[in-house]
């Protein structure tokens, strides 16, 4: 009895880490549902939130007005918000994790500028992935020059058998080409068209309806399985590349199917939604900072650390100044900068 | 005490890009339950023989450990017959050692009981007191140790360390030594790269001296340390001296620092 032995009291203390982690994932989860509930009554005709969250259950009637502005303006609203924070998160966090670098974020590797381009071409031109109904010819386009700049870098770094930096300067040459294309296409375009452009590379969760949003669903909920399924994989090579070979992992082909996966998020955001900068920088090292790097918590804590923030942003955007929304992506821009800030001077704070 | 298991490396070849730095290498079997320690000047392809044996670079040539052939397992298998333990410590992840060492041990083996082998890992390592501690929060040397949990975690039979030692003071570099002998005890076939001739003498079964991506020669230590070695291989003068039984490399020129001085006093 006097002495506990050691080996147990070394499960117990872990198990206790353990249980603190799963508790702040649940303390996540549960700010995010707030924010989501704040998010829906907040805006012009506001609803109080619990108002809306017994409509929803059907346990409160609302007026006509109200139900209509809830389910047919703010729910689809919140309901992006939530899902392109988690999946640009999610994104983020994977991208970090195999391209072993903290400034990795879903747009890296050129994803946001590419999806730029295809979607000025398509509002200047009108012209594009024809095959696709009028209405998604924009967002159709942005998502298939999304998908393609990964492709290309994909490629590339294949041919030259490239690692991890490579990629990323690729990425980054393959930005700077898509914007002096996009300037090209804004410069020769109709004083309207450039209007359009301008504004749909802000970022606006208010083109989110009832088809865009059930799309993004399907793809975080298809995509974000295969992410956890990999997470001690992603854990190993936090370890180093020469661990991670040593343990038996193919380290191409997790890379390969990591950007895949984040490729595929954040082409899906971008083309709905537009760009929302630094959730995909930032969220992800809250997460870290919060949970640790083993991926079991890590990836679900990211998931809900970008549905927070752009849940909040959204909050924000409605709030600052009355009777306006603002482009998300100015606000997580603008909240993301400080936070960003602060992060990079802990960072140098805490390393000797 | 060793079952007549032993490691074969026959015509091994390395290179990088179209160089090639290890060529058509043989090795003398390296038997289990034995220490062999791979030593060589700066570039003389050590860590590269060690990182193609685990297979963490393409090479060619015959790798067999008994009557398996090494390039045919599975990469699951290979986890769990090979330890590899780089010669750079892991990186500053925000990841508690306990973690950096289940995940090791989850490369081959998903068992429930992960997290106290973990433990237990770390306690014959003598870190289980770090076991919580992230990772970039270690010093070097602690991170060292982790790099060396982490590599036994799955009890391999074939152990590969490249320069276990370089990071710890005199005392970790002892517990260390005596942990690599009780690996070989076990039954493990241990094959180390290390630059202390010394500590290599007394700690290693076999010595094999490479130089230029070749073998130059191998034998016990007292054969493979000699004073002509260190001459031919390092270009360094140096004897080797017999003190109380055990090997010790002294330069034979006591050194260019005490003449400096003694200059120094007759100007």
């Amino acid at each position: 009895m006097q002495s506990l032995d050691p080996s147990a009291a070394a499960l117990q203390a872990y198990a206790r880490l353990k249980r603190r982690r799963l508790l702040w994932i649940a303390l996540l989860a549960l700010a995010t549902a707030a924010c989501f509930l704040v998010d829906l009554g907040s805006g012009p005709a506001a609803i109080p939130p619990l108002d809306a969250l017994g409509s929803m259950l059907g346990l409160k009637q609302l007026t006509a007005a109200q139900e209509v502005i809830l389910w047919q303006l703010r729910l689809p609203v919140a309901l992006i918000a939530v899902l392109v924070g988690a999946a640009l998160s999610l994104a983020g966090a994977e991208m970090q994790t195999v391209l072993a670098n903290p400034l990795a974020e879903p747009f890296t590797l050129g994803v946001s500028t590419s999806a730029a381009l295809g979607a000025a071409l398509a509002i200047a031109t009108g012209l594009g992935s024809s095959w696709l109904p009028g209405s998604w010819l924009v967002a159709g386009n942005a998502f298939v020059f999304a998908m393609g700049s990964l492709l290309l870098v994909q490629l590339l770094a294949r041919l030259s058998d490239a690692g991890a930096e490579t990629m990323v300067l690729l990425g980054i040459a393959l930005g700077f080409t898509a914007s002096a294309l996009l300037w090209l296409v804004q410069f020769v375009a109709s004083a309207d068209a450039l209007q359009q452009i301008v504004f749909w590379t802000m970022g606006s969760l208010a083109r989110a309806d009832w088809t865009v949003v059930p799309i993004m669903a399907v793809v975080l909920v298809v995509v974000a399985p295969f992410s956890l399924a990999s997470s001690w994989r992603l854990t190993a090579l936090r370890l180093g590349e020469e661990r991670a070979v040593s343990l038996g992992l193919d380290l191409r082909r997790l890379r390969l199917l990591a950007l895949l996966r984040a490729s595929l998020l954040a082409a899906a955001s971008v083309a709905f939604v537009g760009v929302i900068g630094f959730v995909g920088l930032v969220a992800p090292h809250v997460a870290r900072m919060i949970v640790g790097e083993d991926h079991r918590f890590f990836l679900p804590a990211s998931l809900l650390t970008g549905a927070l923030m752009v849940s909040a942003a959204s909050i924000a955007s409605k709030l600052a100044i009355p009777g306006i929304t603002l482009p998300i992506g100015i606000v997580t821009a603008l909240i993301g900068l400080p936070g960003f800030v602060w992060l990079v001077l802990r960072r140098h704070r805490r390393t000797p | 005490m060793s079952g007549g298991m032993a490691l074969h490396v026959d015509g091994l070849t390395v290179a990088y890009g179209t160089r090639p730095v290890v060529r058509a290498l043989t090795l003398p079997p390296i038997s289990a339950g034995t220490v062999t320690v791979l030593v060589g000047p700066n570039g003389a392809g050590k860590s590269t023989v060690l990182k193609a044996l685990a297979q963490i670079v393409p090479s060619s040539g015959t790798l067999k450990f008994g009557d398996d052939d090494l390039r045919l397992l599975s990469s699951r298998d290979r986890a769990r017959a090979i330890g590899f333990m780089p010669q750079t410590v892991p990186p500053a992840a925000e990841l508690a050692v306990i973690e950096s060492v289940i995940v090791s041990l989850q490369a081959g083996y998903d068992s429930a009981d992960a997290e106290k082998r973990a433990i237990a890992v770390l306690r014959r390592v003598g870190i289980a007191e770090l076991a919580l501690r992230p990772l970039d929060r270690l010093s070097g040397g602690e991170r060292q140790l982790v790099s060396l949990a982490q590599t036994i975690a799955l009890s391999p039979p074939l152990l590969f360390l490249d320069e276990p030692t370089s990071a710890l003071d005199l005392a970790r570099q002892y517990d260390v030594m005596r942990l690599v002998r009780s690996f070989a005890a076990e039954g493990a076939a241990v094959v180390l790269v290390m630059h202390d001739l010394t500590l290599a003498a007394h700690w290693a079964d076999s010595v094999i001296v490479l130089n230029n991506g070749r073998l130059h020669s191998a034998g016990v230590p007292s054969e493979a340390i000699t004073a002509s070695m260190l001459q031919e291989v390092y270009g360094a003068s140096a004897s080797v001296e017999t003190i109380r039984g055990r090997l010790f490399v002294v330069p034979s020129d006591p050194g260019a620092s005490a003449n400096t001085d003694e200059r120094k006093k007759q100007s």
